[in-house]
């Protein structure tokens, strides 16, 4: 294995394939900050390149693009509060508040490395998993996910702040808007309001996109400051970055446990990177020493986001390559291009074609290390953006949305979906309503009632009895019984009076 | 989705200032449960006609919409009378982040929101009409200009700079489809 | 990007070569109103819609034809991703617009068709309006099972005294229409279990052996057959495709009933209607036959075959009257097929 690693690292530095990894790596660079415009969409537009190229240069491409969208989507999120990616969404909850406080710079060194570290997280996984990880694959299935998308609707008490009981109305206010669409039961259109448009449900980006974006766009220009307009100490500290880099460090055990949330749902086609966010969001939370100051710019939580996003790219790879079976779009172009490269996925890839597997690991690593690299030589420049007077960031800021919203489904649709999410963004601030609930709940709410079908079709009501689904029960009954026990015990009977509602 | 978000920010500030030292009856956060307890209430109503495999899930969450909704309600309503008149404890340094977005949204006056919600309608509504390529440059120019008052070199650098970057990464090298119009 | 250089010169040369026909139209007289009127796509853009989001098999179809289609036309055209509601979204819009829209969509001919056929929410097109230009390829549903199932053929499964368990994204699907529709042809207990987030996903229950069978495109299962994960049993359609020659067609198993052989007969017409390419309705004489011309051109253009035979995604070439009447004899189906259509929706 040693010697197959080492391989396959001299076939990814030969300059051709290094060359267009960077290029790659550029590509995949800007279409990350760009919001709405996605890793699947550009992959799919620069599958027709590859034709030509050998596999492993294919793959450098490929991959090197992918990867680095994850990496950089986070930067949109940390400095303009509009996520770059659907699953850079929680990377604004905390690396924004940072940002306006004048750290902008740390939080997107934590962001950064944390990305970094988290891909080699997620390659090493792909590294030693593929030759065991068929069992594992394949013994998670429906309940599990189920029980998965229960764990994270537990979170949303965790994210509620001050108001848990608002923070559960939006939660279900999000359940409902995750009906929306074609019921994947009997095939009726709910609550579609006689629109087409709507049978596919709510579209994700542009909901995240207006709901965390909209709001900060309006703030610039109804305040007419700078972003980083609650900074005390402007010129001064303006980057930070090694700081963010040291927080990193200093909490490496959420980037180990993010990274291992991350890679572990990208390994099972299903979920997903955008519920992947949420549940390694809320685990830090929990875990956290300072849980209150997590939506008000808690670093672990910044940290937390941008390695879970990274992970699970790594992850992602393992079935597509193990078994053939693509967890996402993406995943399932760069299927595509491993058929177009001869190659087939499965066992021989573990044997004869041992050194593309182990290339990809390579890339993996490589291309995150690049771009992280790279996005640390932008960084002054990009934070300097945050202290300018923010009316002037308007126009641009604007674009950011219409274009992200619109590049969902190149539909006007999309816009119109990310402008009410807006709507509801600004109402959740202004009268101190939780945002996160809602989103989280639109995330899980749909995934939770179709496996909970799936779940039952498949294996009747023997689905509760499977280890993992009661493992996972344990686990939730602990998450949800723990604290509150804890809470009872340290709090005085007249509690709720200190709790006082702001509005 | 219904929920009121009238721009009209100067109405719902009037009230918390003055009911400072009353009991403070949060007005706004019960208008807007109410109204989220109409809103599952009427979802609920047309889930009733679907099958029940179909219509489970929005049942159980409309049903429980509605009961939560109005729980809080019932709740806003006993602490508002229970409550002793306490001055506003906002500790800023407790939520910087949000409590400043907060303060901005309430503390900006009519004239200000109407102003900056007109920008906003005006360019999506651009970008319905005329599509990106004449929206973006000519909103640059125009917002730059007459609301933030630049000079008109500037004004007019950022819009040609701003035409430039779209046309070259979406219409030259990506090919990647913008907002068009109705007219092309 | 060393495609990049390629396509131009190739966009050049067609140029050169139009100019030259054009030159050579000129010499025969005037042609004035004709002339004008034929070339009415040259020089202009033309979009190129694909139904689904990016990176799927129509996707890559559309974007592997556009620059030869573009070439031949002596066209600009660009694809553009409109999906929803399963491809009826963009399917309407082509169907609403005008002829003057410049307007391309290639269909998921099956789903929309037998959507159609079955009276389905949201249709709003009669797949036989449409301008046709041409079929591109075939996708006919594949049976596959794991490798490892008890089921070891399509024998199997017709025999089955147990429900054999087919998987799909939801009620509507390609794959629910195949499974049962095969149920009602050979009359085995059927259930199609729906809710899975997506056709990979699907496949991995099947493999994991949560369920028994999933039908779908063949080359959505191809990764999965490759890496011995699955086991073809079936192609629903007359003859073996290309690359699982092996895979027994449905023809091979004759059903006991009468009604049974004018199904499989149904089924095989709608499986083979494929990918397809369409205008919108009501297309001008001379544009449709620009249309069909260019598709002609692209399709037989030697470089675009062994493109796409790379790609392991064969062309499967029917002219546009050709596809018309195929369309038409699936809207004519037997009332039995439309019954077993419908229970899919």
């Amino acid at each position: 294995m040693g010697e197959a690693l080492l391989d396959s690292l001299s076939q990814v530095l030969q300059l051709q394939t290094l060359g267009l990894m960077l290029l790659g790596v550029a590509i995949g660079f800007v279409v990350g900050i760009l919001p709405g415009l996605g890793g699947p969409v550009t992959l799919a537009l620069m599958l027709p390149f590859t034709f030509t190229m050998e596999p492993v240069e294919a793959f450098a491409f490929l991959l090197g693009m992918l990867v680095v969208t994850s990496t950089t989507g986070d930067i949109t999120s940390v400095l303009f509060g509009i996520p770059g990616e659907a699953t850079s969404a929680a990377a604004t909850l905390d690396g924004y508040p940072l940002t306006r406080r004048g750290q902008s710079g740390r939080a997107l060194g934590a962001v950064l490395f944390s990305s970094a570290l988290g891909s080699v997280f997620g390659a090493l996984v792909l590294a030693l998993s593929v030759p065991v990880i068929r069992p594992v694959v394949l013994a998670l299935s429906a309940p599990e996910f189920f029980m998965l998308t229960l764990v994270g609707l537990t979170f949303v008490v965790a994210l509620s702040g001050k108001n848990v009981t608002k923070g559960l109305l939006m939660a279900v206010l999000g359940l409902l808007v995750a009906l929306i669409g074609i019921d994947s039961q009997e095939g009726i259109p709910r609550y579609t309001m006689d629109q087409i448009y709507l049978w596919d449900g709510i579209p994700l980006v542009p909901l995240v996109v207006g709901l965390f974006g909209g709001a900060e766009v309006l703030q610039l220009m109804l305040s007419r400051s700078s972003i980083a307009s609650k900074a005390s100490d402007v010129p001064t500290r303006i980057t930070g970055v090694g700081e963010g880099i040291r927080d990193t460090l200093r909490h490496w055990p959420v980037v180990l446990r993010s990274s291992a949330i991350g890679s572990t749902i990208g390994m099972v086609p299903g979920l997903g990177g955008s519920v992947a966010q949420f549940i390694a969001y809320g685990q830090a939370r929990q875990s956290s020493k300072n849980p209150e100051q997590f939506g008000k710019g808690a670093i672990d939580g910044v940290i937390a986001s941008g390695a879970v996003n990274n992970a699970k790219d790594g992850g992602s790879l393992v079935p597509t390559v193990a078994f053939g079976i693509p967890g996402g779009a993406a995943t399932a172009v760069l299927l595509s291009a491993f058929l177009i490269a001869g190659l087939d996925p499965g066992p021989e890839m573990l044997t004869t074609e041992l050194d593309v597997t182990y290339s990809m690991v390579w890339i993996v690593v490589l291309a995150n290390f690049v771009a992280v690299a790279a996005a640390f030589a932008f960084l002054r420049p990009l934070t300097r953006l945050t202290f300018i007077s923010g009316p002037l960031l308007v126009p641009f800021l604007l674009l950011l949305l219409g274009l992200g919203a619109y590049s969902s489904s190149n539909s006007f649709g999309d816009v119109l979906v990310m402008l009410i999410a807006a709507a509801i963004g600004v109402a959740c601030i202004r009268w101190d309503w939780p945002r996160v609930p809602f989103l989280l709940a639109v995330v899980l709410g749909g995934i939770a009632e179709r496996y909970l079908f799936v779940s039952y079709s498949l294996f009747g009501w023997d689905w509760l009895l499977r280890p993992a689904v009661i493992g996972m029960a344990v686990v939730l009954v602990g998450v949800f019984v723990v604290p509150a026990l804890r809470r009872l015990r340290n709090r005085p009977q007249t509690a709720p009076l200190t709790e006082d509602v702001r509005s | 989705m219904t929920t009121p978000d009238t721009p009209a920010g100067t109405a719902p500030a009037a009230p918390t200032a003055r009911q400072k030292t009353e009991h403070r009856l949060p007005v706004v956060d019960i208008v807007i449960s109410l109204g989220l307890a109409a809103l599952f209430g009427n979802a609920f109503w047309i889930a009733t006609e679907w099958s029940e495999r179909a219509g489970l899930f929005p049942r159980m969450v409309t049903l429980l919409g509605v009961a939560l909704a109005l729980l809080h309600v019932v709740m806003l309503l006993l602490r508002a009378r229970r409550a002793v008149p306490v001055v506003e404890s906002r500790v800023d340094a407790d939520d910087e982040a949000e409590g400043d977005v907060e303060y901005v949204f309430a503390h900006a006056g009519g004239r200000v929101w109407a102003g900056s919600l007109a920008w906003v309608a005006a360019f999506f509504v651009g970008l319905y009409v005329v599509g990106l390529f004449v929206t973006a440059p000519l909103f640059a120019f125009t917002y730059l200009k007459l609301s933030v008052r630049r000079s008109w070199v500037f004004s007019l650098v950022y819009a040609a700079v701003v035409f430039a970057v779209l046309y070259l990464a979406f219409e030259v090298a990506l090919q990647l489809q913008v907002p068009p119009g109705l007219f092309f | 990007m060393t495609h990049r250089p390629l396509t131009a010169l190739r966009r050049a040369g067609g140029a050169a070569v139009l100019v030259a026909a054009l030159a050579a139209c000129g010499q025969d007289g005037e042609t004035s109103g004709d002339g004008a009127e034929a070339n009415f796509y040259e020089g202009e853009n033309l979009d190129f819609v694909v139904p689904y989001d990016a990176g799927g098999g129509y996707d890559v179809y559309a974007r592997a034809i556009a620059p030869y289609l573009g070439e031949c036309l002596g066209a600009e055209v660009v694809v553009r991703n409109e999906p929803g509601a399963g491809s009826l979204l963009a399917t309407n819009a082509t169907a609403a617009a005008g002829p003057e829209d410049r307007r391309i969509q290639i269909t998921n001919s099956v789903g929309t068709t037998s959507a159609q056929i079955a009276g389905a929410e949201g249709v709003m097109f009669d797949m036989s309006e449409f301008s046709m230009i041409g079929r591109l390829a075939t996708a006919p549903d594949t049976v596959a099972v794991a490798a490892d199932s008890d089921l070891e053929d399509f024998q199997d499964i017709i025999d089955s005294e147990e429900t054999v368990r087919f998987v799909a994204t939801g009620p509507g699907s390609n794959e629910y229409i195949a499974a049962s529709v095969l149920s009602a042809i050979y009359g085995f207990p059927y259930e199609v279990i729906t809710g899975f987030g997506g056709s990979g996903e699907a496949r991995l229950a099947v493999i994991a052996g949560n369920a028994d069978a999933h039908a779908s495109t063949w080359d959505s299962h191809l990764g999965a057959i490759e890496s011995g994960e699955l086991n073809p049993v079936l192609v629903t359609s007359d003859e073996p495709v290309e690359l699982l020659p092996d895979t027994p067609v449905l023809t091979d198993f004759t059903p006991e009933s009468e009604e049974g052989q004018v199904l499989v007969e149904d089924l095989v017409n709608l499986e083979t209607l494929g990918r397809g390419l369409v205008a919108p309705p009501g297309l001008p004489e001379n544009q449709l036959t620009e249309l069909r011309e260019a598709f002609e051109c692209a399709t037989t253009n030697e470089e675009l075959i062994a493109e796409l035979e790379g790609q392991q995604r064969p062309l499967d070439v029917l002219n546009g009257d050709e596809y018309l009447e195929l369309i038409e004899s699936v809207i004519d189906s037997s009332p039995e097929f439309i019954e077993a259509v419908k229970a899919s929706f």
